[in-house]
C-alpha cells in the first residue's frame, strides 16, 4: 500500500514538473539545481528556492516601493533590484519570472511607468504561482521522503 | 623560446604544488581556492555547491567589503575570484579593480545582465572571464583555465622584461632591485627574481592609478579614442623616455593633454607593449635571407602597377627583410637633399625599380593618379618597418640605421602634405629631429591604421582592429541590449524579443 503511494507521489511529481516545464514556468536550470542535490546536501532544492523566496520578497517589495513613490522615478535602483531578482531567479530556473524581469527591465529603461506598474503586477502573480507550484512540488517530495523512510523502517522492524 | 617554455611549466608547476594536494598532475584542479563573492543569497548558495561539485575548495561572502577584507587578510590564499557585477556595498568592477591591483588574481565576473556595454566594461576593467547567470556547472569546471592562463602570461612577461633587462645591462632603476636580490642570484633562483621584479614594479605603477580613479566617477569616464593625433603624441612620449623606462605618470606629464588619465595612458601602454611584443614574434619568424636583395625590387616594380596591397602581403610573408630594406633606403634617401638636383638619369631607374615615394620627376608627381600611389607607398614602406622591425624585440632598437629612420621621417610629410606639386621637397624636408624619430615610431606601431587611412571609407574598421575604441564602437548597439541579452535564452518568446514593451503579455498566453 505504501509502495503503491510512493509510486504514485513520484507519479504525480513528475507531472507537475513536466507542467511547469510545459508552461515555461521553470526551464532546465531547475534540473541542474536537482543534479547538484546528493548526500551532503540532502535537502539542497527545497533549501535554495526557500532563500530564494525569501530574498525575492524583499526584492518585490523594494520594486513595489520605488514603482509606488510618485515623486521620484529611481531607474537605477530599480535596475540593481530587477537585476538581482533576474539573477536569482534565471539561477534556480524560474523562467518565466525572469523573463518579466527583462520586460520590467526594458520598461524602466524607457521610463515607463504605467508599463512598469503592469509588469510589477504580471510579475506578482507570476511570482505566486511559482512559489504555490513548487509549495506543492516539495510537499510531495516530503511525503515520498516520509513515505520511504517508513517503509524503510516497517523493513528494518520485520528483519 | 626553449628558455621561455623551461621557464613557464617550471614555475606553472611549483607554484601551483604549493597548495595542499595539488600537482599539476592527476589531481590538478582539485582544492582550487575559490572565494565567490555575490550579494545574491540565493545564487551564492548554488553557486558554492557547484563549486564544490567540481572539487573545488569555496569560501563564499555576500559582501564586496567583506571580500576584500578576507583577500586583503589571506593574500596568497586563494586562486580565484568569482564576483557579481552589481552588490550595494561596492561595484563589482571596483572589487575587481582593487583585486587586479592588489592581490593580481584572476577575477571572473558574473551577472545576469550580459548586455554587451557591460560585459566590455568587465574586459575593460580587468576582467579575465564574464559568466552570465544563470552560470551553469559546466562553466565552472573550466575556471582553472584562468589561473593558469594568469601563471602562465606573467611567466612570459617575466621572460621578456628578463631579456630585456639584461640587454639594457642593468642600467637604471633596476640596479637596486638587482643588488637586492642579487646574493640568492643562480640557476633556480632567477625566476623568482624576476618575479619579485615585476610584482613590484607593477604594484607600484598601478597604486599611483588607484590614487587617481579613486573618485566615483572613475568609472563613468567618456572612452578616450586614441586617434592618430593622440597615438602620435603617447608614442613620441615613450620615444622621449626610452620604451623600457616609459611609465604611465611620465607619459602623462609628456603629452599634456587634457581630459586624458593615468589610467588610460597605463592601458594604452600595455597595449602597446603588447603590440611590441606581437612584432617581436612576428619579425621572429620573418628572418629572410639578405641574398634576396633583387628580389624585393622586382616585387616592388610590380607593386607599382598592380595594386595596393602587394607590398603588405611582402611584409606579411616575410619577403622583405628589414636589412633589405635598409639598405635601400640607404642608397636611396640616405643622400643630402641636394640630391634632388642631380640629374634626372641616375636616379630614375632606381625610382622606378623601388617606388618608394622618393624625389620622383614633376612630371609624374603633377598626375594625381601616379601622386596618390607614390603617397601610399610611402606610409607602406613605414608600415613595412612596424611590421618587420620587430625582429630584436625592440623596436626602437631595431630600426637598423639612422639613415632608416630618416628615411621614415621624410617619408611622413609626403604623406600628410600630399601635394601635387610640392611633394619632392617636402619628402625631402624633414631630416631634423626627435619629433620627426617620433613620427616614423608612430607610423612603425600603427602601421596597419596608416595604410588603412589612405583608404577613407575602412579607416573606422582599421580602429577595431587596434581595440582602442571598440567600446564606442559597439556602443552603437547597446540599443539593442535587450534583444542581445535575450538572444540567450533559447526559449524566450519572439514576441517580447523584438517589442518587450508592449508586448509583454503575450509571454502568458499560453
Amino acid at each position: 500500500m505504501l509502495g503503491f503511494g510512493a509510486v504514485r507521489l513520484r507519479t504525480d511529481m513528475n507531472r507537475l514538473l513536466s507542467v511547469l516545464f510545459h508552461q515555461g514556468v521553470l526551464d532546465e536550470q531547475f534540473l541542474q539545481l536537482q543534479h547538484l542535490q546528493d548526500q551532503s546536501s540532502p535537502n539542497f532544492v527545497s533549501d535554495v528556492v526557500t532563500i530564494y523566496f525569501h530574498e525575492s520578497e524583499k526584492q518585490l517589495r523594494n520594486l513595489r516601493n520605488l514603482l509606488l513613490d510618485k515623486e521620484t522615478w529611481d531607474h537605477v535602483k530599480l535596475g540593481i533590484h530587477l537585476n538581482q531578482l533576474m539573477g536569482s531567479s534565471s539561477s534556480i530556473g524560474a523562467k518565466r519570472v525572469r523573463n518579466i524581469c527583462a520586460v520590467f527591465r526594458a520598461a524602466v529603461e524607457q521610463n515607463n511607468r504605467p508599463a512598469c506598474m503592469r509588469a510589477l503586477e504580471v510579475l506578482e502573480h507570476e511570482y505566486c504561482y511559482l512559489k504555490n507550484k513548487l509549495h506543492e512540488l516539495f510537499q510531495m517530495e516530503q511525503q515520498r521522503v516520509l513515505g520511504d523512510a517508513v517503509r524503510y523502517a516497517g523493513v528494518v522492524h520485520q528483519q | 623560446m626553449t628558455t621561455a617554455s623551461s621557464f613557464v611549466s617550471g614555475s606553472g608547476s611549483g607554484s601551483l604544488s604549493s597548495k595542499p594536494a595539488t600537482g599539476v598532475s592527476d589531481q590538478f584542479p582539485v582544492g582550487l581556492r575559490v572565494l565567490v563573492v555575490d550579494d545574491d543569497v540565493t545564487c551564492l548558495k548554488i553557486l558554492e555547491q557547484m563549486l564544490r561539485r567540481c572539487s573545488y575548495h569555496v569560501t563564499t561572502c555576500s559582501q564586496a567589503t567583506a571580500a576584500l577584507n578576507i583577500l586583503r587578510e589571506r593574500k596568497g590564499g586563494f586562486d580565484v575570484v568569482l564576483s557579481d557585477v552589481h552588490m550595494p556595498d561596492m561595484d563589482g568592477f571596483k572589487l575587481l579593480e582593487l583585486v587586479g591591483l592588489e592581490m593580481d588574481l584572476p577575477v571572473i565576473m558574473m551577472s545576469a545582465d550580459g548586455r554587451t556595454n557591460l560585459v566590455l566594461r568587465g574586459i575593460r576593467h580587468g576582467a579575465c572571464d564574464y559568466l552570465i547567470k544563470p552560470i551553469r556547472e559546466e562553466q565552472l569546471k573550466n575556471i582553472w583555465q584562468h589561473v593558469i592562463r594568469k601563471k602562465w602570461n606573467e611567466n612570459k612577461e617575466h621572460e621578456n622584461s628578463g631579456s630585456m633587462e639584461h640587454k639594457r645591462g642593468g642600467g637604471g632603476g633596476d640596479d637596486n632591485h638587482d643588488s637586492e636580490y642579487g646574493s640568492s642570484v643562480n640557476e633556480g633562483g632567477e625566476n623568482g627574481l624576476l618575479t619579485c621584479h615585476k610584482k613590484r614594479r607593477s604594484i607600484k605603477e598601478e597604486d599611483d592609478c588607484e590614487l587617481e580613479s579613486d573618485d566615483p566617477s572613475a568609472s563613468k569616464k567618456p572612452r578616450v579614442v586614441w586617434s592618430v593625433e593622440l597615438h602620435q603624441q603617447f608614442v613620441s612620449a615613450v620615444n622621449q623616455l626610452g620604451i623600457d623606462k616609459a611609465v604611465p605618470k611620465r607619459i602623462l606629464e609628456l603629452m599634456n593633454v587634457p581630459g586624458l588619465t593615468r589610467e588610460n595612458v597605463a592601458s594604452h601602454l600595455q597595449k602597446f607593449r603588447l603590440y611590441l611584443k606581437r612584432l617581436s614574434g612576428v619579425g621572429g619568424q620573418q628572418g629572410g635571407g639578405q641574398n634576396s636583395f633583387c628580389g624585393p625590387i622586382e616585387q616592388n616594380k610590380k607593386l607599382g602597377l598592380y595594386g595596393r596591397f602587394e607590398i603588405q602581403a611582402l611584409a606579411a610573408s616575410g619577403q622583405i627583410p628589414p636589412e633589405t630594406l635598409a639598405a635601400l633606403h640607404a642608397e636611396l634617401f640616405g643622400r643630402p637633399t641636394g640630391n634632388v638636383n642631380l640629374p634626372l638619369v641616375d636616379h630614375q631607374p632606381i625610382l622606378q625599380s623601388s617606388n618608394y615615394g622618393q624625389p620622383l620627376p614633376s612630371k609624374q608627381i603633377s598626375q594625381p593618379v601616379v601622386e596618390d600611389v607614390h603617397s601610399w607607398h610611402s606610409n607602406n614602406m613605414i608600415g613595412n618597418y612596424g611590421g618587420l622591425g620587430g625582429q630584436n624585440g625592440n623596436l626602437i632598437g631595431v630600426m637598423p640605421s639612422q639613415q632608416v629612420q630618416k628615411q621614415a621621417i621624410t617619408v611622413q610629410p609626403s604623406r600628410l602634405v600630399v601635394p601635387n606639386n610640392q611633394s619632392s621637397s617636402v619628402s625631402f624636408q624633414g631630416g631634423n629631429s626627435g619629433v620627426l624619430v617620433n613620427s616614423g615610431e608612430k607610423q612603425i606601431s600603427f602601421g596597419e591604421c596608416v595604410q588603412v587611412l589612405d583608404q577613407g571609407p575602412l579607416r573606422n574598421l582599421g580602429f577595431v582592429g587596434k581595440g582602442n575604441s571598440i567600446p564606442s564602437r559597439f556602443a552603437v548597439y547597446e540599443d539593442e541590449s535587450l534583444a542581445n541579452n535575450l538572444n540567450q535564452w533559447d526559449n524566450f518568446g519572439k514576441k517580447v524579443k523584438q517589442e518587450p514593451n508592449i508586448e509583454f503579455m503575450s509571454v502568458f498566453s499560453e
